[in-house]
């Protein structure tokens, strides 16, 4: 017995092996190293003979004084939020429609995920002419809206989206949220196969009408898959970088005009990359970590509060 | 469901036609992506635009575009970068999975919950440390570093130590007792049973790695090793001006390889979002 369970042992690590090696090597080594790097004054190309200093707070607190930061930050937050909405709220009313005995349910589900599985670049260069003020489609939509039903009273017009400070961050939304809402309805259709049946035969039976059902077990129910896809695609909405890069990242290195499309991500590649300052990214990079992590431990806690795991 | 939420014809029609809608919407970027590859630049900037090619389908544009850059070779390079990664993400998951799951060893679950931990960090951490870390290995400018530090997934351990867990118990205990070892029973009979947890992680897999974008515009800027997601960027910066065409069919070239594997096997897909939600993130 003892023999078998050394055995259990040397197999056991054995098959741990490389994946332990890799962790170590590429996620629990970088990981601290960038903490180190963000208290100090390190940059990319670090001359030979200057030794890297210990700077303490400094690049922190350069951070929160800093105009671009607070910008990029505010961009993040707010893209973060109408993102989030636009792709949760919709994925979970067309899971529920979807999940419905109606034909094509398979069918409609297959093709809602296509945007998943594509490129960013590639589709976000596709988005790019069709945002565009010229030529694009959404321009030629937005004007026969108008000319047809005289929205121009209420202030619809073509606009320059990607040209025009006011307006960019609002294709980055759309791009992203396209690209979301299919991944996401996936989920909740998932979750919503988990929902006892009975549950609404009973309700239909106590004569509760469609909303009734709807509000009191539908969403309720699916609460623990709504809270999981609100976590991951906020983590995922602070994350944001390939999206605005392919729509508007200038020769300049310019965020779109007038670095609108600039996130927390855009401009903390920007500073370790570009402009040479590996420290002050680093910096930004655990700003964002702990961010966050901050989040995810507040969500876990209300969590507990509205979710039900019934 | 019990009680239908669409009662009566009308409202299904009503639902119908939200749902064509938005799948138009859906589909509609790739239908302009690929009608445009074969238009003249001059007919994709006119306006109004028209919806198909006037004068005729211009097919010559994608042999033009692996004519005047280097795509065809980004395209090599990222198959094979794709291909690495998802061999090993399959490996080092179903050792891992299997040892997580199946044998019992101190410091298992400590690991395990360490493991998981990972996924809580963003990537963007991690960029400028491993970006020093390939200088320092001579890695930067090399596939190497697009492949080697990718072969590890905390979340394929995770799918597979699931998919381990639901196998009875009573099939390795009789492989063990009839002499096999660990590493027989797990090739011989848990492998095989596990075939549908592996084919979700290798298309996930080959989506996260074929459509990977940010850690190779760091760490490549060879042109002859950029992958094709760098490609169409560069792409962009020289003709996105002058020749949309081009750009269009790039795109489509770039976007092909994974709605071709999803439309194969778009189960594997679905499942694996469906179980876990982490792929493709």
């Amino acid at each position: 017995m003892n023999a078998r369970k050394l055995r259990d042992i040397v197999d056991g690590y054995t098959m741990l092996l490389p994946t332990l090696v890799g962790v170590l090597a590429f996620f629990a080594f970088p990981l601290l190293y960038s903490l180190y790097l963000a208290f100090t004054d390190a940059k990319l190309l670090q001359p030979a003979d200057v030794p890297i200093k210990f700077v303490g707070l400094e690049n922190f607190v350069f951070a929160f004084g800093n105009e671009t930061f607070q910008e990029a930050l505010y961009n993040t937050l707010f893209f973060s939020v109408m993102a989030m909405f636009f792709s949760v709220v919709p994925a979970l009313l067309l899971a529920v429609l979807i999940n419905e005995k109606i034909r094509g349910q398979s069918f409609f589900r297959s093709l809602y995920f296509v945007p998943v599985v594509a490129s960013v670049v590639g589709v976000s260069l596709v988005w790019k002419f069709l945002f565009n003020k010229d030529f694009g489609w959404i321009n030629l939509v937005i004007e026969w809206l108008r000319d047809t039903f005289y929205l121009d009273v209420i202030g619809i017009e073509p606009v320059s989206w990607l040209g025009n400070a006011k307006y960019a961050m609002t294709a980055v939304i759309v791009v992203f949220v396209w690209k979301t809402i299919g991944y996401n309805m996936v989920i909740f259709m998932a979750g919503l196969q988990g929902i006892n049946k009975q549950l609404y035969e009973a309700a239909s039976i106590d004569g509760a009408n469609r909303w009734q059902t709807l509000t009191q077990i539908t969403i309720p129910l699916l609460s623990p898959t709504t809270f999981f896809v609100v976590i991951t695609t906020l983590i995922s909405c602070l994350q944001v970088f390939d999206v605005p890069y392919a729509l508007g990242w200038t020769r300049g290195n310019q965020a779109g005009p007038a670095d609108s499309m600039l996130t927390t991500v855009a401009h903390l590649y920007r500073e370790g990359f570009i402009n040479n300052s590996t420290s002050y990214s680093s910096a930004l990079a655990w700003i964002l970590t702990l961010i966050i992590f901050a989040i995810t431990v507040i969500q876990f806690r209300v969590s507990n509060r509205w979710v039900n795991y019934d | 469901m019990a009680q239908a939420f669409l009662r009566n014809p009308f409202e299904k029609f009503l639902a119908y036609l939200l749902l064509c809608g938005l799948g138009f919407i859906m589909i509609f970027p790739f239908f302009y992506m690929f009608i445009s590859s074969v238009k003249p630049h001059a007919e994709i900037v006119q306006f109004p635009p028209a919806l198909l090619p006037q004068a005729s389908w211009l097919w010559s544009n994608y042999a033009e575009v692996l004519k005047i850059v280097p795509i065809g070779t980004q395209l090599l390079n990222s198959a094979m970068v794709t291909v690495c990664v998802t061999l090993g993400w399959v490996i080092t998951s179903v050792l891992a999975g299997y040892a997580f799951a199946r044998i019992p060893f101190p410091g298992a679950n400590t690991l395990f919950s360490m493991y998981l931990g990972t996924l809580m960090v963003p990537f963007a951490v991690l960029l400028v440390p491993m970006y020093l870390l390939m200088s320092w290995l001579g890695w930067v400018d090399k596939l190497a570093a697009l492949i080697i530090p990718w072969l590890f997934s905390a979340y394929g351990t995770f799918l597979l130590r699931q998919a381990f867990l639901g196998l009875p118990k009573e099939l390795e205990e009789a492989a063990l007792i009839d002499g096999a070892n660990r590493w027989g029973a797990l090739f011989r009979i848990y492998v095989p049973l596990v075939y549908p947890a592996i084919a979700t992680l290798a298309t996930i897999s080959f989506l996260y790695s074929w459509n990977s974008f940010t850690w190779p515009l760091v760490v490549i800027s060879n042109k002859e090793l950029k992958v094709v997601t760098q490609g169409l960027m560069d792409l962009q910066a020289l003709y996105g001006g002058t020749r949309l065409d081009l750009v269009m069919a790039g795109s489509v070239m770039a976007v092909m390889p994974t709605l071709m594997v999803y439309l194969a096997a778009q189960r594997y897909f679905i499942e694996g979002v469906a179980s876990s939600g982490m792929g493709g993130r």
